[in-house]
């Protein structure tokens, strides 16, 4: 049977297949389904993060200042009103945990990658729908293991996000190292599974599902951006299960992975000896690394689309920006040790990390040039979208600096654990993702739900959020360079860190309107998923496959035989066209000219530049050497 | 089958882009599975060796035999992948009572397999390498180095057992043959997969201990 007739039938079974409500909303297969399963659990995990973040916030600003409603809302864990010391650790602790896999790496890669995979390029379904659906409910499952972390007798899990051996390693070395732990263990392990079972399977759709003539150069750089991600967490979680086994084993079993020459006070000397817990960095940090790239490029394809679409022009450089993503793979693999230049390591092992590190720069570099080119004389929209898209952009150069510094094995002993720290990674990969998360949503909101997001309340969420974070994480740079350590429950009992309780005052105000902000955000989503203004099928007027779908979900994504695709995914502002869009699977006169048939220079693809440019010399020679390719 | 890439109108593109990797989803998925799993014992295998550098250094490490079981489990391992590929090659050629009973040979052999292993850490555990270093055994991590190796690999090995089980009653109901051998292919990769890690692993606890 070909492809397009096996297509065709399947799409007719299914307009005739109806759904109990548990196969539909519930245990559902359907790609789209599963997306706003994967959307909905990380907003609520991110709501949960966030709420941590400000009562830990409330103790910095004011460390002896009693609070009611602490107590009235977690109990024993404040007494009098003020945060127990140990709790204080555990919810920094949950907090990243929640914010680093729960909301930035399920939320943000689970919701797009199984919204737009099958859609753009071109695919019925995932590649294996089952082991789709199998991927959520791991996830699902993962969120209330550790949710269930902070309802037990020691509490949740405290050693920091990272869970450090020893602390982590010895049940009696403090509260948050008894039963919660073991909770945070198995809830990473169920996570590790998730993202597995989903990374296989955004891989072997890109590879094996596209549609006709979906070549990978046509591939809309979303796609690549999920796809080259589906990689690293392939080649990366594996390893952290590895160190969370070994982990399991110091704990449970007694053995000495990570344990040597260890005295517990009111136990005393223990038996492991042999062990190191600079074995459990190294494989920590091999999936550490990776991680945030795992976080950002999402992130990043996001944008790539979003600011082509608003400023109505193809994106500058498609090639370039696909050897980016590709490099920063790569070069995510063996940087690990710029977590760790203060664990002792030889120092020209050292250099080696200092450089590799410093290299990744360029890549992630030529990604923002080409953001910035694309939006030069662009023709902008600036919807809440493509607000938060630049936003992204903002927060990547700005916490990407800061990188340089640290990525200094000089300068990181100094730095290192320090506020600089939280600053930096709070702006890059926190306050960046976010964002494209952010954009990602308003972006493809009609396609989710049917409707379109209020877009007044969108400028007000971007603009007070974009002000917060940057009121809250950039005085911390300043904090961090001053010596000011991270994790610190107060700094009431060391005088040379008092002179920062102002600043922290005013971090914790602008986190508390960060959060108000998303409160707006919530409301905007949840009320526009049911009182929305209908959207109509495409909204922006973009090329991507994904928008030639019916408004209402089908099952199969498309009535009767898939697109064929004829072009790449960023045809705008044609002056051979007059609409400023020229979508993928429209056919054209340009037929002949997509990817395989032969380019000469008597049928150029593009059009003249404009005069202006054509006539920039050193405009010209940049295009050239940053692979503006014609398609 | 790759076809060629028409359009709805039926009549041929007057482009043809290269024709893209295809092979079938379910095939790659285990492939792409079987990485994961080559990077979790890479993580294993990079902790053994970082292990042993300091452990050595520190007069905290013990070199020890690997025990015969492991010997003969190496080709065991190896005889099961041979009547594995031949069960294959008998499917492909619609020969179904041959492929019964070459699936038939490598889950007995797969089982075999199994009973050595378990034979191999009792012989461990009773000459004083426990998995758990007892109390004053200097070096005892080596041995539990080599239990979370072999065991996880055993784990494996059952997974294959499940599947060449299933592959087995599918082919007592007829459902192994020529025009169907997308499962049989399945349990083949996985089974060479595994005995193919058991080598490296032998190999490599052989020369790195």
């Amino acid at each position: 049977m070909s492809t397009a007739a096996a297509h065709g039938a399947h799409a007719d079974a299914h307009e005739h297949h109806h759904e109990s409500f548990i196969r539909k909303y519930i245990f559902s297969t359907d790609h789209k389904m599963i997306s706003r399963q994967f959307l909905i659990t990380g907003i609520v995990m991110g709501v949960i993060g966030m709420v941590m973040s400000i009562l830990f916030r409330l103790q910095l600003a004011w460390p002896d200042q009693k609070f009611a409603i602490l107590e009235m809302l977690l109990g024993r864990w404040a007494k009098g009103g003020v945060l127990d010391a140990n709790f204080y650790m555990a919810l920094v602790t949950i907090h990243g945990t929640i914010m680093v896999f729960y909301v930035l790496t399920a939320g943000l890669s689970g919701t797009f990658s199984n919204l737009l995979i099958p859609l753009q390029c071109g695919a019925r379904d995932m590649a294996s729908p089952f082991m789709n659906m199998l991927s959520y409910w791991f996830f699902f499952l993962s969120s209330v293991v550790l949710c269930w972390s902070f309802f037990v007798e020691t509490g949740p899990a405290s050693a920091g996000w990272t869970v450090y051996p020893p602390l982590s390693a010895l049940e009696k070395a403090m509260p948050g190292s008894g039963f919660g732990m073991t909770l945070w263990l198995v809830a990473i392990a169920l996570f590790i599974v998730s993202a597995l079972l989903g990374g296989v399977n955004y891989i072997s759709t890109v590879l094996n599902m596209r549609t006709k003539g979906m070549s990978m150069n046509r591939l809309p750089l979303t796609i690549w951006a999920f796809f080259f991600t589906a990689i690293l967490g392939l080649l990366s979680f594996p390893v952290l299960l590895g160190a969370a086994l070994f982990l399991i084993f110091d704990r449970s079993f007694g053995t000495s992975f990570y344990l040597s020459d260890i005295w517990l006070n009111g136990v005393g000397a223990l038996e492991n000896v042999g062990g190191s817990p600079i074995l459990y960095q190294h494989l920590f940090w091999f999936l550490g690394h990776p991680e945030v790239y795992i976080i950002l490029m999402p992130a990043l394809g996001i944008t790539s689309e979003v600011i082509a679409t608003n400023a109505r022009k193809p994106i500058f450089g498609y090639t370039a920006m696909v050897i980016s993503l590709m490099g920063i793979s790569i070069l995510s693999f063996i940087v690990w040790g710029h977590h760790m230049f203060i664990t002792g390591m030889n120092p020209f092992l050292g250099s080696v990390f200092m450089f590799l590190t410093l290299v990744i720069a360029v890549p992630s570099a030529v990604k923002v040039f080409n953001y910035l080119t694309t939006l030069w004389r662009g023709n902008i929209r600036f919807t809440p979208a493509m607000l938060f898209a630049i936003g992204l952009v903002s927060f990547f150069i700005s916490g990407g600096l800061t990188g340089i510094y640290l990525g200094n094995a000089a300068l990181d002993i100094n730095l290192h654990d320090s506020y600089f720290v939280v600053a930096h990674f709070h702006l890059v990969m926190g306050s960046a993702a976010i964002f494209g998360m952010f954009s990602g949503i308003y972006h493809w909101f009609p396609k989710m739900f049917g409707r379109l997001m209020n877009n007044t309340l969108g400028y007000f969420h971007f603009w007070l959020t974009f002000i917060a974070a940057y009121l809250v994480f950039f005085p911390m740079h300043f904090m961090g360079l001053a010596g000011v350590p991270r994790r610190y429950y107060a700094f009431s009992v060391i005088p040379e860190f008092n002179v920062w309780l102002e600043v922290n005052q005013l971090i914790t105000v602008a986190a508390i309107m960060a959060g108000f902000a998303q409160v707006l955000f919530l409301w905007n989503f949840f009320y526009s998923i049911f009182r929305g203004k209908k959207s109509d099928a495409n909204p922006w007027n973009s090329n991507t496959l994904e928008w030639s779908t019916p408004v209402e979900h089908i099952h199969g994504n498309w009535p009767g035989e898939i697109p064929t695709v004829y072009r790449g995914p960023y045809e705008y502002s044609r002056e051979d066209r007059e609409e400023d869009f020229y979508p993928q699977h429209i056919p054209g006169d340009d037929e002949g000219h997509g990817h395989g048939a032969p380019k000469t220079k008597s049928a150029p693809v593009h059009t003249e530049e404009p005069a202006a440019q054509s006539g920039n010399v050193l405009f010209s020679a940049l295009k050239k050497v940053f692979g503006f390719s014609p398609r | 089958m790759l076809t060629p890439m028409q359009n709805s109108e039926s009549r041929p593109l007057k482009f043809q882009p290269k024709e893209a990797f295809r092979m079938n989803p379910r095939e790659f998925v285990l492939w792409l599975l079987i990485v994961a799993s080559i990077m979790l014992f890479a993580a294993f295998t990079s902790a053994y060796i970082l292990h042993r550098k300091d452990g050595l250094a520190n007069n905290q490490w013990i070199q020890f035999d690997l025990p015969v079981q492991f010997t003969s489990s190496l080709i065991i391992a190896a005889l099961s992948s041979v009547f594995m590929l031949l069960s294959f090659r008998a499917a492909k050629n619609d020969e179904i009572s041959r492929n019964r009973s070459f699936l038939a040979i490598t889950l007995v052999l797969g089982i075999a397999f199994c009973l050595l292993q378990y034979s191999g850490w009792k012989y461990l555990t009773s000459i004083g390498l426990p998995f758990v270093p007892q109390e004053d055994m200097v070096g005892g991590i080596s041995a539990s180095f080599l239990y979370v190796v072999t065991v996880f690999h055993f784990l494996h090995v059952i997974g294959g057992l499940l599947l060449l089980t299933i592959a087995l009653f599918r082919s007592f109901r007829l459902q192994v043959h020529r025009k169907d051998l997308l499962f049989i292919r399945i349990t083949n990769t996985y089974w060479h997969f595994v005995g193919v890690l058991w080598i490296y692993l032998f190999l490599f606890l052989y020369f790195a201990r």
